[in-house]
């Protein structure tokens, strides 16, 4: 699989192709990856779907959906699941995938329009594409086929790096870890594809939670009207935690099952089923006790629990949003007249300002655009989207961009944040005379000569730094003893052996755990003199010394 | 009471010094113009370390570590990695003798002195794997029983790093286990015209003759094992690697594997050039082949065309040695 990764090969359904695809099909044997896996992730995306199409009939109450739309957004998400991880491993051209999207749309589009949807308007009219309801259920059914395509070749790439490292892993039961540092060109995404099942479930169980208190603290009036709407909604997200947690235990059984098989390691068969089992049990279990603690505080009711916490903080938790009325006019419509007052003399520089807004502006809007788009082909490309053409990647620079540069002003506030709060300190504490015992030793006195040669050495080349820095030639951050005195001797015309001989001292006198006889006193002592004479001309030389 | 670096022998870096110069000077009879190369790869095997080779084919890696082995007088052995190399043949492996009625064990080409792995990233990870109790502790476990090495014992793995297909990049636990990774690069023009005229009539390595013998390296060895480094130098190493883990660039930095690894580095480099003690200057010039092949980088940063050995400059020219403060 990894030859087949590297490959630069697209499909072309010749035989050696046929014959690919039947080894893969071959190779997925074991049912976890081939039938469970998928199911789970259906499932999931299939919840996603109707919690989606429940909150639409909340907050755009207009819209109405098929019948049959979660059951063709499931069956699509099982289509993708299956067709993503075929996509990545045959490293299939681009315009097979989108083919295959389009496909999908158009068939859903068809059957919307047998079922009534579109009135009699010709198949492909671009009337169409103003009614709401055929454009939020096309909208569902494509973001269902996205989401799933993420989960399939996730599974893809699951299978890969268990065989890639299954022996190590096997061999350190860090299989996380092995992946994560092995270099098999991955991204952090796909060493990381075991914590993208909890990733994405606790992400989409937040959203489910946000939009459930939205609905009940904003259109509570809203939900009077719709019949069975709770109880829906309350299976869908059930159905959202249990295929997310299964999907995530049956990540890891797989995981085991094919390190175990690259090893050799007999599996007996009945011990993933009983994992499994277990496993799903431990979901139970966990479902009943989340129901049965008090409503308030059972992390089922989200909107509960917040606006008891909130009556626990004294003010309770009361917000209200604005009424989403679509047939009135918004209450938040600006009075304001934008451009120059009528009767106001025009002004070049009043020109200037409004051009370069309207310039902010539109770089603004097609910046947020770029971005946008970069996002949707990020997602949809994963991180494959290094093979498209060169101007199509430029959306998802932008996004990297963006990112990237967010991250680095998070990173900035974060540094300040603890700069900020290293120097508040030091304000407050007083400093220790001497830091360490290590920097105690460091230290040598500038004003007094030591007795010891080796602190006496010391001493004179901190006397010769401090000569040199007083004219800005202070040692550059990194710089050590020895560049920092070969970049003066490479300034210096004259004393090149005597400061040679001092640097050698010197570094002895710093790093070696010698001690030096006192004769070396006087030696060391001329050879600095020298040193210092031959700055000193430097200096007057460069104009540099100091009146 | 003294600490036990303390206790030991003074180290007579001169001797140390005067063998390493006599072996540069013979590969250098082989290998020409790549002084550098050449000293870091004696370097590694003074620490005791394991050296992986990366470079275009070509360019004489093969060729410096044969060269490498026949100075020192030690058995060498070659493997030619291929992906259907299987761990038994280079570990060896147990075989039945009908004469005597039991398996005997074959060894391997791993029981060498210097263990020459070519295009190591051509094994399979399983293959690859199969070497690491070797690298690491100088010793093999077959058919549960240990045996141990002969001592020098080193591993000099070459890889190419143009070509990926059909390889398996060697995973980052055994990235870590080598000690360094060195490259040669292209010669100069005038290297190339006396590589040519020294080649004419038979290759000089036919000619090469061993300047140390085993027990004396192995003395090195441990010799170097004396030369003193002081505390700053050490607080500066420990640094350089704490640097590594909190880089904005890196996923992953350096392991304390590699904090051993500069260690050792730099008292063998101070040895090699006639010093008891271990100066920064020393740590600097090993840290881009001691840590260059440890650090991962971010996938953002790789695009930007940052590479690990830009990770370890920046950290060379940011982090302060601290010699003498005002």
């Amino acid at each position: 699989m990894q030859y087949l990764e590297g490959s630069k090969a697209t499909l072309t359904l010749d035989n050696h192709h046929r014959d690919t695809l039947l080894a893969m099909a071959a190779e997925q044997t074991h049912w976890l990856g081939r039938m469970i896996m998928p199911l789970l992730a259906s499932a999931f995306v299939t919840s996603l779907l109707a919690l989606a199409k429940q909150y639409l009939m909340v907050f755009l109450p207009e819209t109405k959906f098929p019948w049959w739309l979660l059951f063709v957004g499931a069956a699509v998400a099982l289509g993708s699941t299956y067709a993503a991880g075929l996509h990545r491993r045959l490293r299939t051209p681009m315009s097979l995938r989108l083919g295959e999207f389009i496909g999908v749309m158009v068939v859903t589009y068809g059957f919307l329009r047998l079922g009534g949807w579109g009135g009699a308007e010709p198949f492909f009219s671009a009337v169409i594409w103003q009614e709401r309801d055929i454009l939020t259920s096309l909208l569902l059914v494509a973001a269902g086929w996205l989401l799933a395509r993420g989960y399939g070749g996730t599974f893809a790439l699951l299978g890969d790096i268990a065989r890639d490292v299954g022996d190590q892993g096997a061999a350190t039961f860090s299989w996380e870890a092995e992946s994560l540092l092995s270099d098999y060109q991955v991204s952090r995404e796909r060493a990381r594809a075991v914590g993208y099942f909890a990733r994405r479930l606790l992400f989409y169980a937040f959203l489910a939670c946000f939009f459930r208190a939205i609905a009940f603290e904003g259109f509570a009036h809203r939900l009077g009207g719709l019949q069975g709407w709770e109880k829906k909604t309350n299976v869908a997200t059930l159905v959202l935690l249990i295929s997310g947690m299964l999907l995530q235990a049956s990540v890891y059984l797989f995981r085991l099952q094919v390190i175990w098989e690259e090893v050799g390691i007999r599996v007996y068969g009945r011990l993933p089923r009983q994992w499994l089992w277990s496993s799903l049990v431990f979901v139970m279990i966990v479902l009943v006790v989340a129901s049965s603690v008090p409503t308030v505080l059972s992390p089922l009711d989200f909107s509960g629990t917040m606006e008891a916490v909130g009556m626990w903080i004294g003010a309770g938790l009361q917000f209200s949003l604005p009424e989403q009325d679509m047939g009135s006019r918004s209450a938040y419509r600006p009075s304001t007249q934008i451009g120059p007052r009528e009767g106001v003399e025009p002004s070049w520089w009043m020109a200037l300002f409004y051009l370069l807004i309207s310039f902010f502006w539109v770089i603004l809007i097609v910046g947020t655009l770029l971005v946008g788009l970069g996002l949707l082909l990020f997602m949809f490309f994963s991180e494959e989207w290094e093979r498209l053409h060169g101007l199509v990647r430029v959306p998802i620079y932008a996004y990297l961009w963006l990112r990237e540069t967010l991250q680095t002003l998070i990173r900035f506030w974060r540094a300040s944040l603890r700069r900020t709060r290293v120097l508040l300190k030091s304000l407050h504490i007083p400093k220790p005379e001497i830091a360490s015992g290590t920097r105690q030793m460091a230290r040598v006195s500038k004003t007094s000569a030591p007795s010891a040669p080796a602190m006496y050495i010391r001493h004179l080349f901190l006397l010769l730094i401090d000569t040199l820095g007083q004219h800005g030639m202070v040692p550059k951050p990194g710089e050590t003893a020895l560049e920092y005195l070969q970049a003066l001797e490479r300034k210096l015309d004259v004393a090149q052996d005597e400061l040679r001989a001092f640097t050698e001292y010197y570094l002895r006198a710093r790093y070696s755990k010698d001690t030096f006889s006192p004769e070396v006193r006087p030696v060391v002592k001329r050879l600095w003199q020298a040193v210092m004479e031959s700055v000193g001309a430097w200096l007057d030389d460069a104009g540099l010394k100091a009146e | 009471m003294q600490s036990p670096a303390e206790e030991r022998q003074e180290v007579d870096v001169l001797r140390v010094q005067s063998i390493c110069q006599q072996i540069i000077d013979n590969v250098g009879r082989v290998i020409i113009g790549k002084s550098r190369s050449v000293e870091l790869m004696l370097l590694a095997l003074l620490s005791e370390g394991h050296v992986l080779i990366e470079d275009v084919p070509g360019v004489g890696k093969t060729i410096l570590a044969r060269a490498m082995a026949l100075s020192l007088g030690c058995t060498f052995n070659r493997i030619q990695c291929t992906p259907d190399l299987l761990p038994s043949d280079v570990l060896g492996v147990s075989v039945f003798d009908p004469v005597e009625r039991e398996f005997v064990f074959r060894p391997g080409p791993v029981m060498s002195q210097i263990l020459l792995a070519d295009e190591i990233n051509r094994a399979t990870p399983r293959t690859q794997s199969s070497l690491l109790e070797c690298m690491a502790e100088g010793q093999v476990t077959v058919d549960g029983k240990t045996r141990l090495l002969p001592r020098p014992f080193a591993v000099i793995a070459t890889q190419n790093p143009v070509e990926y297909e059909g390889t398996f990049p060697l995973p980052e636990a055994q990235l870590d286990r080598f000690f360094m990774r060195i490259s040669l690069g292209y010669p100069t023009e005038t290297e190339e015209n006396e590589i040519l005229m020294r080649l004419q009539y038979t290759h000089p390595i036919t000619a090469i003759e061993a300047c140390a013998d085993p027990e004396t390296f192995v003395d090195l060895q441990e010799a170097i094992r004396g030369i003193y480094v002081e505390d700053s130098v050490r607080e500066y190493i420990v640094r350089l690697v704490a640097g590594t883990r909190r880089h904005s660039d890196v996923i992953l930095g350096a392991s304390p594997r590699g904090s051993l690894a500069l260690f050792r580095a730099g008292q063998g480099l101070a040895a090699m050039r006639g010093r008891d003690y271990v100066i920064p200057d020393d740590i600097k010039h090993v840290a881009i082949p001691i840590l260059g092949h440890r650090l991962i980088l971010k996938p953002e940063s790789r695009l930007r065309g940052k590479t690990p050995e830009h990770v370890v400059q920046e950290l060379l020219h940011s982090i302060t040695v601290g010699f003498e403060e005002l």
